[in-house]
């Protein structure tokens, strides 16, 4: 059984995203607050439930199917079965005949769902005409169940039959625990390595806390087509739920380490109804100091005390993205897609073993479509048309292609408004 | 100096009766294994090795090896055509069948008891033999000698063993003579019948005879001793020794009609086997207090110094195992200051223990025991027992268990791994490590004929007449070596390398391995360890050999067989009659077999 950490990591784009998409529909024409004005934010988006992930080859499958173990020999061998397993495959293997002693104990299947949502506590501040600075905080809740079944046919007791009293006391010993092994012996194995309960797992909590600082400048490149530039570097801390190495089935809902990014976007009015940009992420994360269950091979689980320090040294994050946007008025719709990459992660620690095992399938992808609706009371409020001015938002975004990611789709809400604190 | 007047009435009487010189309580049981304090006479390992000297005889002649030597039991390495016993002579059966191991040949003839003449005149011609340990310093035989009055007296002369009248009258083959003809009235009386073998001046009790051909030419006229002998030969002939049964297991007058002998040639092999085991495990205290022999190894020792079970720290089990070329060395002296003086001096040359050697000694071990074990004393009981008048000890099956010791302390060390499912090819001492690899597919073989042996013996413990301790020791082994035997028979038959050649028909695996390796194998699944998986593999193999053998049959129904490959075949076929559907040509090939094997045995002359 391996180890499930989905790269949720939604949050530290979705602040800034927010804020970004809110602030260009501002009064400030650079996507600023004006100096002494407070905006506060607050949105929840809900996760579809996620059975589904992208894999290595970019193919969309059940996220169980990763988790699908074939307890056969080749498997039992390699010991992804774990130690035990792996020793009975070796004996068999040095003093059996392939064509009657191979093991095949059976397939174990998990049907695994994960629902995730989350909510979101903003503030931005006009610090001065140029520079905005915000903060943000995202309230996670997550529920993963984990439904294993055992399948297929062990023959583990028929090799001991064909052998009789030729086997000797270890291998009869190890044969006999292999014949009984089903749903209950292996989470049972699990959990006497240290695990916590595999069935099922619920978190909820803060995610990674962003801070930031936005400023905003034009440039006409085209006569009377001004480009509007926004910049903001931000910092991403880790206080999220991170990778626990005694919990099978978590999910990263936050980093588990410090990401320092900066971002920038580019945004063109071709006509008064439509514009359209781009915008580009990148984020160096910072090594971290983490705890991990280091395994010696390729087993999936690792005994407790595999468990120590490692040097998490996070590979790292870029997003680029293209907007359209078209509208009038109060009403405006938006379109983008945008190409989410985190580069492969390393580990390094004092004991030895296989560290890629830990890293394996940290890179990952995900292109995105987004369609959103809003609707902007912030002009009509300044004309003194409409009494509150506030920013109401409805997002879905729909996965197109990704690569070892999880099949985010999810639908958004959120509502921003203003207080003057000149 | 004037001569005391006692001495010169006690050298008369030495004239008068140093003819009638009183030998020998020669296998004299004694408390052999535990007894405390005495001094020691001990071969001593290191230093180096005086030249070679015998009694009387010349300096071995480097050119006169064992590779010149004649073959003595020339029929032995005739190939059988059954339909006739086609025999080879001289020249041609040299030319042809140098290279022949006959150690292989023993092997194979211990196990199938089929070949009585043959083993007879194996036997008969080692006790023919010169050994290496010189007859004097056998320990009984130097004990016996040592005790007597006269001997004492002659001792007391001025000069002593060196003086004019000791050797006028306890010349070397005075003493000689004399101490064969004593050592057989001893074994005589202690067997309750008369022995046909009479006095004669063939045989000699030296420990350690090499097998007769590996005897050094006499071309010179003179004889040479062997300066050392082989622990996987020696084994050897001790196998054959105890492989059948015993004299005392089928009663006085039994001995074959073709085999007027059998049974003295049985006894007194039996009784210098008993004597070598005694030296080898150095358990013998001579009336003196001391202790003589001793040629063990502990493995866990650095030094490599041999030594007895006496010598042991007085912390820890026993480890010691026998093995190796082991050398000997003495002074040139006189057969009487030999006996007085002499300190042999035993080295053991440099190198691992090596698990086809240890096969052999582990295997004579069982037979001994087997053959000494109480309720295989039927007759006569004054063959056992504390008194001056019986020749074996009482608890004389204890020798066979030293082996066992050796056994499991090489198993559970790197010989037998069974944590990495491993059977190594030799035991390195420590500080003379060497590179250790996987034996090879025989060895493993024989390690189940081995560890099968042994099994059965510890299954029918109680019937052994060891001590109740004794019984717990050697019943908590059984299941350490019973899963070392599992281990042996599945890593024999998962050998992939020799497994395709096996059954791709190569010549890699001999047809006398191939043979020897079905036998074997469907020994321990029909009278151990019960398994369809073993039973599947030996029926595939066993019909490839019934196809190499019938590919063999010329066009009379006769096939060309060695020996080796015939007794082994004989076995194979026999074990896989009850694998096989096709038990009408198996019979018919055994009855071949079988005919040669018997014209092979009755061909040997004696």
């Amino acid at each position: 059984m391996g180890r499930r950490s989905i790269h949720l990591n939604p949050f530290a784009a979705w602040l800034a995203a927010i804020f970004a998409g809110t602030l260009s529909g501002t009064a400030s024409a650079q996507g600023l607050l004006p100096e002494g004005i407070v905006a506060w934010q607050a949105g929840y988006r809900s996760y579809k439930s996620q059975e589904n992930a992208f894999d290595a080859n970019f193919q969309l499958r059940p996220i169980g199917a990763d988790y699908t173990m074939r307890f056969d020999n080749g498997m039992l061998l390699s010991g992804k079965g774990g130690k035990d397993l792996q020793r009975l495959a070796t004996v068999l293997q040095t003093v059996g005949d392939p064509s009657e002693t191979a093991l095949d104990l059976g397939v174990l299947q998990q049907h695994v769902s994960a629902d995730i949502s989350a909510s979101i506590f903003g503030f931005a501040y006009g610090a001065s005409k140029d520079m905005t600075v915000f903060v943000g905080a995202p309230w996670t809740t997550a529920l993963v169940k984990n439904r294993i079944e055992f399948t297929g046919t062990n023959n583990a007791q028929a090799i001991l039959d064909r052998l009789g009293n030729i086997a000797f006391d270890e291998l009869r010993q190890g044969l006999e625990q292999a014949s009984l092994l089903d749903v209950a012996t292996i989470r049972n194995s699990i959990e006497s390595e240290g695990y916590g309960p595999i069935d099922r797992w619920q978190y909820s909590g803060l995610g990674d806390l962003q801070i930031g600082v936005k400023t905003a400048f034009n440039i006409e490149v085209f006569d009377g087509m001004p480009i509007a530039f926004e910049y903001s570097p931000s910092l991403s801390l880790p206080t999220g739920h991170a990778d626990d190495p005694d919990l099978i089935n978590d999910i990263g809902l936050g980093k588990g380490y410090v990401s320092i990014g900066q971002s920038l976007s580019q945004r063109m009015q071709l006509t008064p109804y439509f514009s359209a940009g781009f915008d580009q992420m990148y984020a160096y994360n910072v090594d971290a100091r983490v705890k991990r269950r280091v395994p010696e091979g390729t087993e999936s689980i690792v005994a407790l005390d595999r468990k120590t320090n490692v040097l998490h040294n996070p590979g790292d994050d870029y997003e680029i993205g293209a907007v359209m946007e078209f509208g009038a008025g109060m009403f405006k719709g938006n379109l983008r897609f945008a190409d989410h990459r985190h580069f492969s992660d390393r580990y390094t620690g004092s004991i030895a073993g296989n560290y890629s095992k830990i890293s394996a399938n940290s890179d990952t992808e995900l292109i995105t479509q987004e369609i959103g609706f809003s609707m902007n009371t912030v002009e009509a409020f300044q004309r003194k048309e409409f009494v509150i001015p506030y920013i109401a938002k409805i997002t879905a975004s729909f996965p197109v292609a990704g690569l070892n990611s999880p099949n985010f789709e999810y639908y958004e809400f959120s509502l921003t408004s203003f207080l003057d604190a000149r | 100096m004037p001569i005391p007047m006692r001495r010169i009435f006690n050298t008369i009487a030495v004239l008068l009766t140093a003819q009638a010189l009183v030998a020998c309580q020669w296998i004299f049981p004694g408390n052999f294994i535990g007894s405390q304090g005495g001094a020691q006479d001990t071969p001593r390992a290191n230093g180096d090795l005086p030249k070679l000297y015998e009694n009387g005889y010349s300096e071995p002649n480097p050119s006169e090896s064992g590779q010149e030597a004649p073959l003595p039991l020339e029929n032995d390495s005739i190939r059988v055509n059954f339909s006739g016993v086609d025999i080879l002579k001289g020249s041609a059966v040299r030319e042809r069948f140098q290279a022949m191991d006959y150690d292989e040949l023993l092997w194979a003839v211990a196990d199938c008891e089929c070949a009585p003449r043959w083993s007879h005149r194996v036997l008969t011609r080692t006790l023919e033999t010169y050994g290496s340990l010189p007859q004097v310093l056998v320990p009984q035989v130097r004990e016996a000698i040592l005790k007597d009055k006269r001997i004492q007296a002659v001792l007391q002369l001025p000069g002593g063993a060196d003086s004019v009248i000791s050797k006028i009258f306890a010349s070397d083959s005075q003493l000689e003579s004399t101490v064969r003809s004593n050592l057989l009235a001893q074994i005589q009386n202690a067997w309750q019948n008369p022995l046909k073998i009479g006095s004669s001046g063939k045989l000699y009790f030296d420990g350690f005879a090499p097998l007769p051909w590996q005897i050094p030419a006499r071309s010179t006229g003179n004889v040479v001793r062997p300066d050392g002998f082989d622990v996987g030969s020696l084994a050897a002939r001790w196998l054959l020794v105890a492989s059948p049964p015993a004299p005392w297991m089928t009663g006085p007058g039994r001995s074959r009609q073709n085999l007027p002998l059998e049974q003295d040639i049985q006894l007194v092999s039996w009784a210098r086997m008993m004597a070598e085991i005694n030296y080898v495990l150095g358990v013998k205290r001579g009336f003196d207090g001391r202790i003589y022999g001793g040629l063990m190894l502990n493995p866990r020792d650095p030094s490599g110094n041999l030594l007895g079970f006496e010598m042991l720290p007085a912390t820890g089990a026993p480890l010691l195992g026998l093995s190796g070329r082991l050398k000997i060395a003495y002074q040139p002296m006189s057969s009487l200051k030999l006996i007085v003086n002499g300190k042999e001096q035993w080295q053991r040359q440099a190198g691992s223990i090596d698990l086809s050697e240890q096969v052999l000694v582990w295997r004579a071990g069982a037979a001994i025991f087997k053959n000494l074990r109480l309720e295989s004393r039927k007759y006569p009981a004054a063959l056992f027992g504390s008194g001056d008048a019986n020749i074996f000890p009482a608890d004389s099956q204890r020798l066979g268990l030293a082996f066992l010791q050796g056994i499991q302390v090489l198993l559970g060390e790197e010989m037998v791994a069974l944590d990495t499912m491993s059977i190594g090819d030799s035991y390195s001492i420590p500080e003379q490590r060497v590179q250790r690899s996987e034996t090879n597919l025989m060895s493993m073989v024989r390690v189940a004929n081995v560890l099968t042996a042994w099994s059965q013996e510890i299954q029918s413990i109680d019937s052994s007449g060891l001590s109740e301790s004794d019984k717990t020791v050697v019943r908590d082994a059984l299941p350490k070596l019973q899963d070392a035997l599992r281990l042996s028979v599945l890593r024999s038959l998962r050998r992939s390398t020799d497994w395709q050649a096996f059954e791709s028909g190569s010549a890699a695996l001999p047809v006398a391995k191939q043979a020897e390796l079905i036998a074997t194998l469907a020994r321990v699944e029909q009278q151990m360890m019960r398994s369809g998986f073993v039973r599947r593999r030996i029926a595939v193999l066993g019909q490839k050999l019934i196809d190499n053998l019938s590919e063999k049959l010329d066009s009379n129904s006769q096939l060309d067989l060695s020996p080796e490959e015939a007794i082994w075949c004989r076995e194979a076929l026999f074990r896989l009659k009850s694998y096989s559907a096709n038990e009408a040509e198996i019979a018919a090939l055994i009855q071949t077999i079988d005919a040669g094997i018997n014209a092979w045995d009755a061909a040997v002359s004696i």
